[in-house]
């Protein structure tokens, strides 16, 4: 989060925006020069990458919806607070260590990368929301409640709105790491993705071309995601503020 | 004179909250008892941190009284804080439609009564703008609007007029008094200036230091709008200051 923040600023300059076009033009080039050299890898290339992104969108959004749902339950109840220190212990677990669980329940599957990437995500926009939540200005919630929102109308007109700029910083740190959790499972057990593909183990000069080739297209994509989704959607929570 | 229904009254209220930190209970307001006529302008002041803003919660339905009882006449009940409480994320026409849209009311009407409300308190050319971009004025304006678009026949205010300029929140007192009169709407409104509530009063209660209860209740029997310059006008302020204990 930090690091895209600070990136938002530097990149806001012209000359760093025209340098930065630049360069993904570059990497774009080497990309199409090398799957060209090397026969058919472009399309294994953009079928393991839409796959690993499939993956993790699926792994977001269920841990979007997770998250946000819990935490707006324990927000909405005083039993709920006594959750928070098991949810603060539970996300200190380094993640990767609960991969042999997941194995053992679904195997090296897709379902299984996607629920293992799920359980990272869900953290940091779990106890982003949450906070955003108790931390909500006090009259801009009895001006809701006495407006009229209660229940379900007041869950949708003002904790999801009062929740936004919390959930975009949560999706941002998420989906990083959600990248991390799908491209380590995929690397260490699956066949398919792009994990695979950059571990394909020919030793060969065929072998470092495709790896060239995986991880400028791994780049641009991560690149494009920041900069077509979350900059705007980043840019849009200034407006939340008070 | 026709005798005038009463809107709203409290009886023997009291209210105290736990210190989370000492594991005290510490009391804020004890014996409240008071009555409201219907289309009756009061304002409530007293020391600061006496508990003012804790009646009003507990009369708008906020927050519930430890012991006593609060019985609401009031079909509607809206609310004006100090700060404004707009919603950050909405536009000024939202936000003066949300108490309506959360009536499940149709668009077309919403935005019938949005507009007339726009024009009623002088925000016409900003009904895009979002809370961030406007003044302390604009933004009380929007609360006001916000507050009046539900037709409430109950107006509670929290010290709706203590963060702006002098000048703005002279000009806003003259059209509140004129939305008082047009809409013959019930206000209570909590104040720490003296000089504000004899000018908008009908009836001022004094609240005492916390705990707090309700020590005097003054009459202002002058005609509105009153003429701060008068001696009427300065005796009553003059009266009135001295009674507030700190
Ligand atoms: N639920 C609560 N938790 C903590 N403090 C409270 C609570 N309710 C009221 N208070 C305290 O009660 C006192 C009265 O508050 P308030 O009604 O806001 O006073 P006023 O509006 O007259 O300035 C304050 O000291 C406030 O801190
Ligand atoms: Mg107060």
């Amino acid at each position: 989060m930090a690091r895209l923040v600070h990136g938002f600023h530097l990149t806001k300059k012209r000359k760093h925006k025209i340098t930065t076009f630049f360069l993904l033009f570059f990497i774009l080039a080497i990309i199409i020069t090398i799957s060209i050299s090397a026969g058919d890898s472009l399309g294994l290339l953009i079928q393991a990458l839409c796959l690993s992104l499939f993956r993790l969108i699926f792994a977001y959004l269920i841990s979007l919806f997770v998250a946000v749902l819990i935490a707006i339950s324990i927000n909405n109840s005083k039993l709920g607070d006594s959750l928070i220190p098991i949810f603060d212990l539970m996300q200190n677990l380094p993640s990767f260590a609960l991969i042999p669980l997941f194995v053992f329940y679904f195997g090296y599957t897709s379902l299984m990368t996607i629920i293992f990437a799920a359980t990272s995500i869900l953290w940091p926009i779990l106890f982003y929301v949450l906070h955003a939540l108790k931390t909500a200005d006090k009259d801009q919630e009895n001006a809701a409640r006495i407006f009229g929102a209660h229940g379900l109308k007041k869950i949708l007109f003002f904790s999801l709105p009062v929740a936004f700029p919390a959930i975009i910083t949560g999706s941002i740190v998420g989906f990083s790491i959600g990248w991390e959790a799908v491209i380590g499972v995929e690397i260490i057990g699956l066949s398919t993705g792009i994990g695979p593909f950059l571990n394909n183990d020919n030793s060969s000069s065929m072998h470092n071309k495709t790896l060239i080739l995986g991880i400028s297209a791994l780049l641009v994509v991560v690149f494009l995601i920041n900069r077509l989704v979350w900059m705007p959607l980043l840019k849009k929570t200034q407006l939340y503020a008070n | 004179m026709q005798t005038k229904k009463t809107i709203l009254s409290a009886s023997d209220l009291y209210y105290s909250y736990l210190n989370e930190d000492t594991g005290e209970h510490l009391s804020v307001l004890k014996n409240i008892t008071f009555e409201i006529l219907e289309g009756e302008f009061v304002c409530f002041v007293g020391p600061s941190g006496c508990g003012k803003s804790t009646i009003l919660k507990i009369l708008s339905g906020l927050e519930k009284s430890t012991k006593g009882k609060v019985n609401i006449e009031a079909k509607k009940i809206a609310m004006v804080f100090q700060n404004s409480a707009l919603f950050p994320w909405l536009t000024v026409r939202e936000n003066i439609a949300f108490g309506l849209k959360m009536e499940n009311i149709n668009k077309s009407e919403i935005d019938k009564i949005v507009t007339e409300k726009i024009n009623e308190v002088g925000l016409s050319g900003f009904e895009d703008k979002y809370p961030i971009e406007l003044s302390g004025g604009m933004k009380q304006r929007v609360g006001i609007a916000r507050a009046l678009a539900i037709s409430p026949d109950l107006l509670l205010m929290d010290e709706p007029f203590s963060s702006l300029d002098i000048l703005t929140a002279e000009k806003l007192r003259k059209e509140l008094l004129d939305i008082w009169v047009k809409y013959k709407v019930t206000i209570v409104m909590v104040t720490h200036l003296v000089e504000e509530a004899v000018e908008l009063a009908d009836r001022i209660f004094i609240f005492a230091p916390r705990p707090t209860f309700i020590e005097e209740v003054v009459s202002i029997n002058l005609d509105k709008p009153r003429d701060k310059r008068s001696q009427e006008y300065y005796d009553q302020v003059d009266k009135i200051s001295r009674q507030i204990k700190t």
